[in-house]
């Protein structure tokens, strides 16, 4: 490759990666990665990138008219840098953009105990919900009040997705969000139990809406908060699948 | 199929959050190359390393960047004549003491021992480590060549200062911004590739090992240390948020594992350690690995010890 073609490469990468955060930043999507506050970030990056692709076009060209295309003149980026560099924007059209769902939740297994105390003390003037009827609003509550039975009978609808592993019995799923701070590095899932007949029936990763209201049940040998359904209906995937705390 | 998903999604996730800011870092790094003096800007430290190493720690003051930022900036400042010890304390001490940084832990922490903790280990951490580089028998030697550093042919020098001769001033200053521009698409790349590398690396990581049991571990003063530390390399979160998201393990954890998320975090993670291997030998980068490393830990467990978890 002449030192011409690299640079206008390096030039067309540059572009495309201020192109995807462009148009991912236009249909929402971007968010599905990062937390919602950096809009203004990525849109001044995206800006800065489409710049810096012009005025490395604009070398490529001058030096085409100057006759300057020897291999000793400019800096030489190698062809393993180059397809790094691209990968992400690669990767980002190939693969369709999804948020994390129940597949994610494996791993980073949903530890009731850690959950509930992450949302006591100190953090909770700062882990604000958006809505009070949010399943991040209820957890908030189940911490700053340690007494399950203190939630028997009051009434709850939430949004999210199905849950389910082997702890759960027949008719228990979880209704999960993931919980966002900064980008989906530090996902952490947040979710409630639901006891429902037909738990087991419901697919996987599956966005419903479940109605009902809290009775203290056992689950994994503690005594929790669990959402009695009186109704759990399909749901679309919300244009905004995480939390913000 | 899930599983690809989800680490595709992590990757970009990590990726696209980082790359504002290393592109912000190579611009500044472009700027440096085109406006800063080399010979003046060397005379500006002091030949003593402790001193200047002391400098180094405070001037993520003056150049606020995160650790993505940080790295392209410290490349080209040793290009310009940064001693060893004062660009080592840069490197580590700037993605804690800077401006934006310092502001973001105020606003979760407020006025305590983990806002104090970790500007105070910060400093004591970068400062003692710049030193230890000082001391090295030869210096310039712990550095790459610096022939993979781009706009060092004295080609290009040469069409800079044959386009300096002709022409205003203001046309000057716009060459001189074209060409700090084109520096920082280079600088993006070179870095960049160390960046997707440690973007791939740190989302493999989060598939594969259960934060949840890592989360577990405990309320020991060392093991949540040792935990959190884990933590902070696998997450790789930039710096200027990650004080919010140590806010959410505030009550499960020793107040000694959080400030060492807070300071070895920023310091060294996945994607950073990928980035270190842009600018220095490998042998260095195991040092500037193993050595924060070490004494955060001391630092942290020390301070559990002291003042109850």
């Amino acid at each position: 490759m002449s030192e011409r073609g690299e640079t206008l490469l390096r030039a067309g990468i540059l572009g495309a990666i201020g192109w995807f955060l462009y148009t991912r930043l236009s249909n929402g999507t971007l968010f599905f990665y990062v937390h919602q506050r950096f809009a203004w970030l990525m849109l001044v990056a995206a800006m800065l990138f489409v710049l810096l692709a012009l005025a490395t076009a604009d070398q490529a060209l001058q030096s085409a008219r100057h006759g300057e295309d020897t291999d000793t003149h400019g800096h030489r980026i190698t062809p393993l840098a180059l397809f790094l560099v691209s990968l992400p924007v690669a990767l980002g059209i190939l693969v369709p953009p999804k948020p994390l769902g129940a597949q994610a939740m494996g791993n980073r297994e949903v530890g009731l105990a850690t959950l509930v105390s992450a949302q006591r003390g100190e953090a909770r003037e700062l882990v604000q919900p958006a809505t009070q009827d949010s399943i991040l609003g209820w957890l908030m509550r189940f911490g700053a009040d340690p007494d399950p039975e203190a939630f028997a009978g009051q009434e709850a609808e939430v949004l999210g997705f199905v849950y389910r592993d082997d702890r759960f019995a027949d008719d228990q799923f979880m209704v999960a969000r993931f919980a966002v701070f900064c980008c989906i590095a530090d996902a952490s899932p947040v979710g409630l139990i639901v006891r429902w007949p037909d738990a087991a029936g419901l697919a996987l990763d599956s966005w419903v809406q479940v109605k009902g209201h809290f009775g203290a049940a056992e689950f994994e040998g503690q005594n929790l908060p669990v959402l009695i359904a009186e109704e759990v209906l399909p749901a679309a995937q919300p244009a905004q699948p995480y939390v913000y705390p | 199929m899930g599983s690809v998903q989800s680490f595709v999604t992590i990757f970009l996730g990590i990726f696209i959050e980082a790359a504002p800011f290393l592109l912000l870092g190579s611009l500044v790094s472009g700027l440096i190359e085109v406006f800063v003096d080399q010979e003046r800007f060397g005379k500006l430290f002091p030949k003593n390393p402790f001193v200047a190493s002391l400098i180094g720690t405070v001037m993520g003051l003056v150049f606020p960047v995160c650790e993505c930022g940080v790295v392209p900036v410290t490349r080209r400042l040793f290009r310009k004549g940064l001693p060893l010890s004062a660009g080592i304390a840069f490197l580590l001490a700037a993605p804690i003491v800077n401006p934006i940084v310092l502001a973001g832990t105020w606003a979760a922490f407020g006025n305590s021992t983990v806002f104090w903790g970790r500007v105070v280990m910060a400093l004591l951490v970068s400062g003692t480590i710049g030193l230890l580089f000082a001391l090295a028998p030869k210096p310039e030697q712990l550095l790459l060549e610096t022939d993979a550093l781009p706009a060092a042919q004295p080609c290009s020098i040469e069409t800079v200062t044959h386009q300096r001769q002709q022409g205003s001033s203001w046309r000057r200053l716009e060459q001189d911004i074209r060409r700090a521009l084109v520096v920082a698409g280079e600088e993006f790349f070179e870095m960049g590739r160390y960046l997707v590398i440690g973007s791939l690396l740190a989302a493999a990581m989060q598939v594969a090992v259960p934060q949840a049991a890592l989360l577990r571990i405990g309320r020991g003063p060392l093991t949540s240390v040792l935990a959190m530390l884990l933590l902070a390399f696998v997450l790789s979160v930039c710096s200027t948020v990650d004080a919010f998201l140590a806010l959410a393990f505030v009550n499960s954890f020793t107040s000694g594992s959080i400030l060492a998320f807070l300071v070895f975090g920023p310091m060294v993670d996945a994607k950073s350690m990928l980035m270190f291997a842009g600018v220095f030998r490998r042998r260095i980068v195991a040092y500037l690995v193993l050595l924060p490393l070490a004494m955060t830990l001391f630092l942290t467990v020390l301070f559990n010890f002291n003042l109850g978890g």
